[in-house]
């Protein structure tokens, strides 16, 4: 009433207000306006494509995601809801599915409020080298210990063949020819010698590449090392064997021309997910910003997401749109690397890669402590050290979880140790695991991964290409110590209500089923692409199935453990290099970040996945 | 110790990869080449006087050096951003076709020059 009170007695003020305010003067709608909606249809034949994603792309975008992209239904149809988002009235449409091309591209002006109708046209295309996942090219070729081994590696700081890689690869090629000696059986064995040589020196430029990885004005500088020292097998990320097996598997194996793949020999080797209803909204963020996780906030509209590469956290809010970044308050780089909410949503939980701290955001009070996880020496700035900390204990929900001695447990992954952090004291203890024996002693033991079963008392852990096991907090002792294969390569895993505790395989291309009481493997499931790299897995206690984020392949597999099936969600873009998956309690959508690797190759954004089951969506129309 | 924990860490992590990497847009002088080799990460495949993936600039100097300038610059420029291989072994260089032409040819004409300043 005082409102309206006021703008009586000065009207000519009211309305100007609203004439600089409103959406309307600008072209933008306002909320809760307009639907588009229509039907996907081949451009030959007039017949429904189904499975298709549409992508809608508002010229300007005032709340809300930058992108949204719909699934077509089996019907060929779509239909997006623009309602409760202020977006411009013209919009981009694209429209994408693998075997298929847009005739062209379509710009669209909405005039009107409500629903907007507009049918979409692909074509069919025969060659797909363009279109298919980077695991394309990879799975196409016979699991072995080989394989499994160079896409461990290779697929650890990249997709697996890049356009790069495959430019270097078909070089390879044009070289031997241009090099070839009359004599057949000379020229055939001089080529296969030619390849290796070549993929050996890509591993020598991979070793001097990798220290590309380490912060602008480290001392750990390209230019200021011998070149003896950065190719000195104990100091590089492929040792001499490794060596050997990446550069003669890739010589024999890649493949030799990549100018063509067809049509009909592409496949995600397991049905689209096809009894929900799939929403992706995406919200871009800087390209220099590294984003590589995301959760959602357990009770507010918020998503959050640890820079890296900025030395601070995210907080996007979803309604109005609005990034606000909370800089770590330390001096110098710390390197916000995994981020999990506390159960009650009133902390975020973040590891520091670069300072050996764990920090707690207060969500509230907007405030930082930070837990020096080398409490012996807490002056220290040392980067790289053994204080390094990777993971933060959690149980289902991808929530902090306490052991059942009420410390929040850590993996440090730089000295092979996990940490107890006393939340109130700040006091540290720091736990040894144990190494396994093997020529690659110093890589086998990075601890990588963490979970924490149902009653706290064992908090498992998982080495990198070494043991996982679990460490029982109340006898003090390290239990159920399992070495998997040298290329299975396990990541990030996830303990569900039942107990049972899901390990991706990111080298093998598969996901374990451990019982997380008695450590015994039940079961190894193949994925549908052993080329994806999955590398997390996230327990959906909502839906009672697992999502796998996977690295190589731009999809996510939905896994039923009841009826062991798989199921595949094509996401929205390529070069996805998708990361750890967490699920909104409040939505059940699912929350992720793309990780933009290398730096500026991949989409630097921020990603929510509705998922709604379709018979409920029908129920409630 | 040090540097080999970090490596262990940072390569599964790959944190803020390839960051030092970016090609710096402007026009580049004779002077401007050794830091931009630096940062364009060239070092990772060639050195001045020893073989590293590919050939020393010492090597490539005295051997186009030889050659008309105008030529070898073009040619250099050339290989510097669409790569290939054919002179020096089996492997093929990469390409870099985010160094301009410019950049390409002052690149090139420094590394003639090496051998004029012997």
């Amino acid at each position: 009433m005082k409102k309206h009170s006021a703008c009586k007695l000065n009207i000519f003020r009211c309305l100007w207000t609203i004439v600089i305010f409103s959406p309307i003067a600008f072209g933008i709608s306002s909320a809760s306006a307009f639907s588009i909606n229509g039907s996907v249809l081949n451009a030959d034949d007039g017949s429904p494509v189904d499975f298709a994603r549409v992508t809608i792309i508002p010229q300007k975008v005032h709340s809300g995601p930058d992108v949204i992209t719909v699934v077509t239904d089996e019907s060929g149809k779509y239909r997006v809801d623009l309602s409760g988002f202020k977006v411009s009235r013209d919009m981009r449409i694209e429209v994408s599915k693998i075997g298929w091309s847009m005739l062209e591209s379509v710009n669209l002006e909405i005039k009107k409020n409500g629903p907007v109708r507009k049918n979409l046209f692909l074509k069919k295309v025969m060659n797909v080298a363009d279109q298919v996942p980077a695991s394309a090219w990879m799975s196409a070729i016979e699991e072995s210990k080989e394989k499994h081994e160079t896409q461990l590696h290779c697929i650890g700081c990249h997709q697996f063949p890049t356009k790069g890689i495959i430019e270097f690869a078909e070089d390879i090629e044009t070289t031997a020819d241009a090099k070839a000696h009359q004599h057949q059986e000379r020229e055939k064995a001089w080529k296969i010698q030619a390849r290796k040589e070549a993929w050996r020196s890509a591993v020598k430029y991979m070793r001097a590449k990798s220290y590309d990885i380490f912060p602008e004005g480290t001392e750990i500088d390209l230019a200021k090392i011998p070149w003896e020292t950065v190719q000195a097998p104990e100091y590089s990320l492929f040792n001499e064997n490794d060596e050997v097996v990446v550069s003669e598997f890739l010589s024999r194996e890649l493949p030799k021309d990549f100018s063509h793949f067809p049509s009909d020999l592409f496949s995600y080797g397991a049905p689209v997910v096809s009894d929900s209803e799939i929403i992706f909204y995406e919200y871009s963020l800087p390209d220099t910003s590294l984003v590589r996780e995301a959760i959602p906030s357990v009770n507010t509209h918020f998503i959050w997401g640890a820079d890296i590469q900025k030395n601070r956290i995210l907080r996007l809010n979803e309604r109005t749109g609005e990034r606000k970044w909370f800089p770590v308050p330390y001096e110098g780089s710390t390197g916000p690397h995994t981020i999990v909410s506390s159960g009650d949503g009133d902390a975020i939980w973040v590891s520091m890669l670069e300072s050996n701290q764990l920090g707690r955001f207060d969500a509230e009070k907007e405030t930082w402590k930070l837990f020096s996880l080398q409490p012996n020496d807490p002056g220290s700035k040392v980067f790289g050290g053994e204080g390094m900390v990777h993971d933060i204990g959690f149980g289902p929900g991808y929530t902090v979880k306490k052991a059942s001695d009420g410390r929040i447990w850590l993996t440090l992954i730089g000295g092979n140790k996990l940490a107890a952090l006393d939340e109130e004291t700040g006091e540290v203890e720091h736990v040894e695991v144990p190494k396994p024996e093997s020529e690659r002693t110093e890589l086998s033991t990075a601890l990588y991964s963490l979970a924490v079963n149902k009653d706290g008392r064992c908090v498992w852990w998982g080495q990198l290409l070494g043991y996982y096991g679990c460490y029982d907090v109340e006898k003090k002792e390290h239990l159920h110590l399992t070495q998997p294969s040298s290329g299975s390569g396990p990541r990030r895993m996830s303990i569900d209500k039942n107990d049972v505790l899901w390990v991706p395989f990111y080298g093998s291309g598969q996901v374990a089923k451990i019982n997380a009481s008695n450590g015994n493997l039940e079961k190894t499931y193949d994925l549908p692409d052993r080329s994806s790299a999955p590398y997390s897995v996230t327990w959906d206690e909502f839906r009672k199935v697992l999502w796998i984020g996977t690295a190589n392949a731009d999809v996510i597999y939905r896994f039923n453990p009841k009826t062991e099936e798989f199921h595949v969600v094509p996401l929205p873009r390529g070069m996805g290099y998708l990361r750890k998956i967490a699920i909104d309690p409040q939505t059940k959508d699912l929350v992720s970040s793309y990780a933009n690797i290398p730096t500026g190759s991949g989409p630097s954004m921020v990603l929510r996945i509705s998922v709604k089951d379709k018979s409920t969506t029908e129920n409630k129309k | 110790m040090k540097i080999l924990i970090t490596f262990i860490t940072l390569y599964f992590i790959s944190i803020a990869a390839y960051s030092s990497e970016e090609i710096p847009k402007n026009d580049i002088s004779l002077s401007d080449v050794p830091e931009f080799l630096d940062n364009a990460r060239c070092i990772a495949c060639h050195g001045m006087e020893e073989m590293r993936v590919g050939p020393p600039w010492n090597a490539i100097s005295a051997l186009y050096s030889t050659k008309s300038e105008e030529q070898s610059v073009d040619y250099l420029s050339h290989k510097i951003r669409f790569g290939g291989g054919g002179v020096w072994g089996i492997t093929p260089m990469i390409k870099y076709k985010d160094i301009s032409t410019q950049q390409a040819e002052t690149i090139a004409r420094w590394i003639l020059n090496l051998q004029v300043e012997k």
